[in-house]
């Protein structure tokens, strides 16, 4: 079964109210539009402070979210001398923090900084199509010279989904896979 | 039977002459032991240049080689503006080139630039363990919640190797290995 990666390099998602003292609008100039239709990129970026490191001009994606979430790269928490937490969206309880830095404001979360966890997107016809159902986890496979089998690859089933597989940058360089390369997942 | 997992970052080898020209001097300064007997972390850092953009402070590895070699990662080729091909160590014919920057001079090399391909250092001993051969290529399982596969990885046999599994910094991310290391299996 072939699927198509979307290859992620990190984001930022914001609150309205973070949005507000980031940008000081929630009217944000868009950049461009992503894979899952309903996202976009905006034109200002912002920088992620730790302790011992500044990661500069990280993509933010919109719209807002009800909370802030940081989308790390698992060698960007090294840098930045965090703990990385591999964990699904909107699944940061007790994930690390820190603060978020714009030409206009900044803002420091108490937690929201995760290593994104692979999935693979899918609408409700896409998924009863091939067999697969909300939740379940797959492998995915890779080809060529740097081929491998990604595991606990979640399937999650929602209405507005583009079928695809989400891995982070360091990923797909894992794999020598890019974005919209075709993958196949196995039961 | 585990097969330990280490991670390289980005680094060079050099030949004498180009020690000579980037650090004005003949020996190398030792800084800590790697996995391999008698391979070593250096003191010395230097500057690669490509024509997108350039990375500072990599890793020299002693000894001296015969050829200089540049070990970097799929992330870096973008930077650089390098379309460096997957390889294995030593294999650099018809390879890209790029500019190292020293404390005492530049080098510009003609070829030398790889990604560095997976592979299982062993001695004969424990080829014969896990029952593997020099120049196998086996597939193997790192386990966890990032847990993931690595396809294509070479055996490579030598009485002077140690068991080690060596992949770089993008791939033991992806698997969420961590900085001290860690551990997979061959798998069929």
């Amino acid at each position: 079964m072939k699927i198509a990666a979307g290859v992620s390099n990190r984001h930022i998602f914001l609150s309205e109210a973070d949005t507000l003292t980031l940008f000081q609008t929630l009217d944000v100039p868009r950049r461009g539009r992503l894979g899952q239709d309903s996202y976009y990129t905006y034109e200002p970026t912002v920088d992620i402070v730790g302790e011992k490191y500044t990661l500069k001009n990280v993509r933010v994606i919109g719209p807002p979210r009800p909370t802030t979430q940081v989308e790390l790269l698992y060698g960007d928490c090294i840098k930045l001398g965090i703990e990385p937490v591999v964990r699904h969206s909107a699944d940061i309880k007790g994930s690390a923090g820190g603060v978020l830095k714009s030409e206009w404001g900044q803002v420091r979360l108490q937690e929201g900084f995760i290593v994104a966890a692979r999935h693979i997107h899918a609408n409700p016809f896409e998924a009863s199509k091939r067999g697969l159902y909300d939740g379940q986890i797959v492998s995915v496979r890779s080809g060529g010279v740097r081929g491998l089998v990604f595991h606990n690859v979640l399937v999650r089933v929602e209405e507005k989904a583009v079928w695809a597989l989400h891995i982070d940058l360091e990923e797909g360089n894992a794999a020598g896979l890019k974005n919209k390369e075709l993958c196949d997942i196995i039961l | 039977m585990k097969i330990p997992v280490s991670l390289s970052n980005r680094h060079i080898h050099l030949k004498q002459e180009d020690v000579k020209k980037l650090f004005g001097k003949d020996e190398l300064t030792f800084k800590s032991d790697l996995s391999q007997p008698g391979q070593y972390a250096c003191e010395e850092q230097v500057e690669i240049v490509g024509p997108k953009g350039s990375i500072g402070k990599v890793r020299i590895l002693g000894p001296t080689r015969p050829d200089s070699q540049v070990e970097i990662l799929t992330g870096d080729t973008f930077k650089l503006g390098i379309d460096a091909p997957i390889r294995e160590s030593g294999q650099i014919e018809d390879t890209p080139g790029c500019k190292l920057v020293g404390p005492n001079g530049e080098v510009e090399l003609d070829k030398g630039v790889i990604v560095a391909s997976r592979h299982i250092h062993m001695s004969d001993k424990e080829a014969e363990q896990l029952g593997v051969k020099d120049k196998d290529v086996v597939k193997v399982k790192v386990g966890g919640d990032r847990g993931l596969t690595f396809d294509n990885v070479l055996v490579r046999v030598s009485p002077k190797f140690a068991l080690d599994m060596h992949i770089d910094s993008e791939e033991g991310n992806a698997a969420g290995v961590n900085r001290k290391g860690g551990e997979g299996e061959i798998v069929s």
